[in-house]
């Protein structure tokens, strides 16, 4: 590696975003993801490279919260950089140089208007190489029906935060399985559970993003 | 004041609170809490967490209000405010079996604060976005609190006592029922409104249900006593504030 590339990396993995940002203290007033990752690609580093730093970088920050050892402020910082590498590689998806690895179909089930874990699950996701189609909150059966028949092959994410819309996610879990047996369906929030998961019919559950980006991982090699 | 709900059936004596005098005080501990840190903050994150709470509280036009109406018991589940029947389940239910009045409150930061809190990676910043949500639900949480203290004492003058305060979504009560309680109280009662799915906006405000009566006593109930072990505020041991 590099050590343009190892400088996106750190800053990635630590949530230095560009020369403007405060945080962390200890990188104030120096280059951030954004500046080094225009140089690099100035210099000829290509972006497969680029993106195969970040992708580790990501998983390292995720690793750690999983692990309890940072939160999702420091998480945020790191997606936050990550997304402002994409903004730099998003002419190369563009062109095919490099691709996603899949698309991830979205959203918190009807009735729940919680949307901060899916955002965060959407940001890592993404910075892991996936493309999010993010429906929103409170998003109806028949909203990621459509957004399934839209995007054959995706995955599809739900999220709940309240006990009482687990009946919601229960519902749209059955109505996509009918309709679209093959899909995978992977779930999340507080009130679910490995257990709750089967019983839904869901594929998996994911009790932080790195584990959902395992699985995405594990179904599209 | 008195407010009469003619064509509801039902009489019911509205109060509306002026709790920005009394702006809520969030101790610096419940916040590092709410965002997971129980150790040593990281460095650069007290600072991040200073600041945003400025933005919340600068960003807060508190309102707050409640209604008193009086409650019968219909069922082990279900009580009984004028024609409305209040599902609030097996949970909640018991517990106000002394009710005579319930009130039926509200309280809401405004909608300023919502500009602050959209967590998205075309933020300008995510993490403060963040910490500035994380903050609003505690504030918002924290007015429902100053009211519920509020009824408490102004009931105690009387010779009364209050119960617990519930919300629906929570302790089993079916977010939907969030319907019943807006159509008991004047339109758009603290400038809050109803969305499709019984989501109330602005996002951050809170309603609810407090039993008033000689007999009823405030429990010291809390998550850890719920049998419901997936709610997201049993994972937390979170407390209720008691009034």
């Amino acid at each position: 590696m590099s050590e343009l590339i190892d400088k996106i990396s750190i800053c990635v993995e630590r949530g230095k975003v560009n020369l403007k940002a405060p945080f962390p203290p200890d990188l104030k007033e120096q280059p951030g993801a954004d500046e080094y990752t225009r140089e690099a690609l100035e210099k000829g580093e290509t972006p497969e490279a680029i993106l195969q730093a970040c992708n580790q970088a990501m998983e390292n920050i995720g690793g750690k919260f999983s692990r309890n050892e940072v939160f999702v402020p420091e998480l945020l910082m790191a997606a936050k950089a990550m997304n402002v590498v994409m903004e730099h590689l998003k002419p190369y998806f563009k062109s095919g140089n490099i691709k996603s690895k899949g698309v991830l179909v979205l959203g918190t089930v009807a009735g729940d208007l919680h949307d901060i874990g899916k955002n965060l699950v959407s940001m890592v996701i993404e910075g892991n190489g996936w493309k999010v189609e993010d429906l929103g909150s409170d998003v109806k059966t028949e909203k990621f029906l459509k957004a399934i028949e839209n995007c054959p092959g995706c995955i599809v994410g739900l999220s709940a935060l309240l006990t009482t819309t687990m009946g919601n996610m229960a519902k749209t879990v059955v109505e996509i399985k009918k309709q679209y047996p093959d899909i995978k369906i992977i779930v999340g929030g507080a009130p679910l559970s490995a257990r709750a998961a089967e019983e839904m019919g869901a594929d998996a559950y994911a009790a932080d993003p790195q584990e959902a980006v395992k699985y995405l991982n594990s179904w599209a090699s | 004041m008195k407010h009469s709900l003619a064509e509801k059936k039902v009489n019911a004596t509205i109060f509306i609170l002026d709790l920005n005098k009394m702006l809520p005080r969030i101790p610096n501990k419940n916040i590092r809490e709410a965002l997971g840190y129980t150790g040593a903050l990281p460095p650069g994150m007290e600072e991040m967490i200073d600041t945003a709470f400025q933005k919340a509280l600068e960003s807060c036009h508190i309102q707050a209000g409640y209604g008193l109406f009086p409650v019968e018991h219909l069922s082990s589940s279900i009580l009984k405010i004028g024609n409305y029947d209040i599902k609030a389940g097996t949970q909640i239910t018991p517990r106000l079996k002394q009710a005579e009045k319930l009130a039926l409150f509200t309280a809401t930061l405004g909608p300023e604060i919502e500009k602050w809190t959209t967590v998205q990676a075309t933020s300008d910043n995510p993490a403060q976005s963040y910490i500035i949500d994380i903050i609003a639900s505690l504030l918002a949480e924290e007015s429902a609190a100053l009211l519920h203290q509020h009824l408490a004492d102004k009931m105690k003058k009387s010779g009364y006592s209050v119960s617990n305060r519930y919300s629906p979504g929570y302790c089993g009560w079916d977010v939907n029922e969030q319907k019943i309680l807006f159509q008991l109280l004047p339109k758009s009662f603290c400038g809050i409104t109803l969305g499709d799915s019984a989501f109330m906006c602005p996002r951050k405000s809170v309603s609810g249900i407090i039993g008033i009566g000689k007999n009823i006593k405030y429990q010291d109930y809390n998550c850890q006593r719920c049998k419901n072990k997936l709610c997201h505020l049993a994972a937390k041991q979170k407390e209720l504030k008691k009034p």
